[in-house]
């Protein structure tokens, strides 16, 4: 065994060793500007990705759709509700906005201040999906070409699911927000607020994979924060814009020493199901490059 | 370079897409709903097989290969993490079973082991690193066993597959001359 184990095997498995660990350090929080043999790799296997998690994707909401079948009947009236009731907000909401639009004119807002407010949804598709537990990734479909920027927020029909990470031509990686930790240097919280009690203020400092939560950690004593708010983004950390939605709070309890509370939010969006095949990136009016 | 070893590295590139494109879909949605991280690693079991049935020394080349492909293609926290996992398992898996002949339970056996040791690594790097808290006791039963579970299943399907190719290169390399056939084994 000595003799297999020479001097110069272990010479180069102890190199290769620390050479592998100073590239986990050095990469670790994912910092550095995206080379271009990056871009290209990222981008061709995206592609090929695509070719294959596309059409799956059809195949399997067809035979899905197929087992729903039974349940639509009672959906669609349920949505026929809803949809009514939207109608009803719309024509508010129309009001209220050209009251809004009316006042800020008013008071002078500067065309960005303006632009801010203004979400642009644009539609991506995903084409691969890793979830081992550590290193929650999905890529898609839409790259710099199409104006995606870093740090840009992910969201689908329920809500918030990640953020952008990182950025080639033609395709982007996308962070899930379960991968929040507060221990890591890699993550950012999410500043959080409630829709119900809009003074509420909050940060989503971790995700707790046993029990699938979202943690916000350190809230005032006299906070307002309650059981079964809704939780939204409130645009003051300057990475999500405002007004996302996140989750409901099913508990709030004292924190490890008493002093601030601590507020666990079931998350709007299923997080832990790959299954996606649309997401939206938000994209703030003022960001958009226009061509 | 011959015709055989670019037709494995294809093979190898497919089930690469595959794992991450494919297999979400295919996958039950109670594995998601018991919050069970089912990951596939279809690549590292052909890697593996032809690390203990035909050529070492490609095998770990594919898994470091291949391992820094996942890392770049889903970029999340760092750069490595697979390389390291998959080069090393393999390279110590080919190594218990150097200079032998290997029967289908040792080989299927030593695959288990290979991903036990590689998900180990993954999570001690990840614990290292200060990327994850989960406890390891959680993360085994929630992560490790039942993409255990999941891959042994896809290795014993291809395994008589698997093995009759492998006899068909043999065969082809002892009748080519001018190239003299090693496996790394010996």
């Amino acid at each position: 065994m000595t003799k297999k184990f020479g001097n110069k095997r272990l010479l180069i498995s102890l190199i290769s060793l620390v050479i592998v660990i100073a590239l986990m350090g050095v990469t670790l929080g994912n910092k550095g500007a995206v080379s271009w043999p990056e871009k290209m790799i990222q981008d061709t296997v995206a592609w090929m990705q695509g070719l294959i998690y596309k059409p799956a994707g059809y195949i399997a909401g067809f035979f899905e759709d197929i087992g729903n079948l039974q349940q639509l009947h009672e959906e669609n009236e349920r949505l026929k509700r809803t949809v009514s009731h939207y109608a009803r907000d719309t024509a508010r909401l129309n009001v209220l906005e050209s009251e809004n639009e009316r006042l800020k004119e008013a008071l002078d807002f500067t065309e960005r201040q303006r632009l801010a407010d203004d979400l642009i949804y644009r539609i991506a598709r995903v084409v691969a999906f890793n979830q081992d537990g550590f290193n929650n990734v999905f890529k898609i479909d839409l790259g710099a070409n199409d104006g995606i920027r870093e740090e840009m927020a992910v969201v689908t029909t329920e809500g918030l699911v990640g953020r952008v990470i990182r950025v080639s031509e033609f395709s982007s990686n996308v962070a899930l927000i379960t991968d929040i930790n507060d221990q890591s240097i890699n993550s950012t919280g999410i500043s959080v607020t409630s829709m119900e009690h809009p003074e509420s203020f909050g940060i989503i400092e971790s995700y707790h994979p046993e029990s699938r939560k979202l943690i916000i950690g350190k809230i005032k004593q006299e906070d307002p924060l309650r059981i079964g708010d809704t939780i939204i983004t409130s645009g003051l950390g300057g990475v999500y814009p405002e007004g996302l939605v996140i989750g409901k709070v099913v508990s709030r309890s004292e924190g490890t020493f008493g002093i601030t509370h601590v507020a666990e939010i079931e998350p709007a969006a299923n997080l832990s199901n790959p299954r996606l095949r649309e997401v939206f990136v938000v994209q703030q009016a003022g960001e958009v490059i226009v061509e | 370079m011959i015709w055989y070893k670019h037709l494995l590295w294809a093979i190898v590139t497919l089930l690469f897409l595959i794992e991450g494109s494919l297999i979400p879909w295919v996958m039950p949605s109670l594995v998601s709903e018991m919050g069970l991280f089912v990951v596939p690693q279809f690549a590292l079991i052909l890697i593996l097989y032809i690390g203990i049935y035909l050529n070492r020394h490609m095998a770990i080349a594919m898994g470091l290969v291949f391992g820094m492909l996942h890392d770049i293609i889903y970029y999340g926290h760092m750069l490595g993490v697979y390389a390291f996992g998959m080069g090393l398992s393999v390279y110590l898996i080919t190594l218990i079973l150097r200079d032998s002949h290997v029967s289908w339970y040792t080989g299927i056996g030593c695959i288990g082991m290979g991903f036990i040791f590689f998900d180990t690594l993954e999570y001690g790097l990840y614990r290292l690193f200060q990327v994850t808290e989960a406890a390891p006791w959680w993360y085994f039963v929630h992560a490790v066993f039942p993409s255990l579970v999941l891959n042994l299943t896809f290795a014993l399907l291809v395994y008589y597959p698997i093995m009759k190719g492998f006899t068909k290169i043999e065969k082809f390399v002892a009748s080519d001359d001018s190239e003299v056939f090693t496996t790394g084994n010996s």
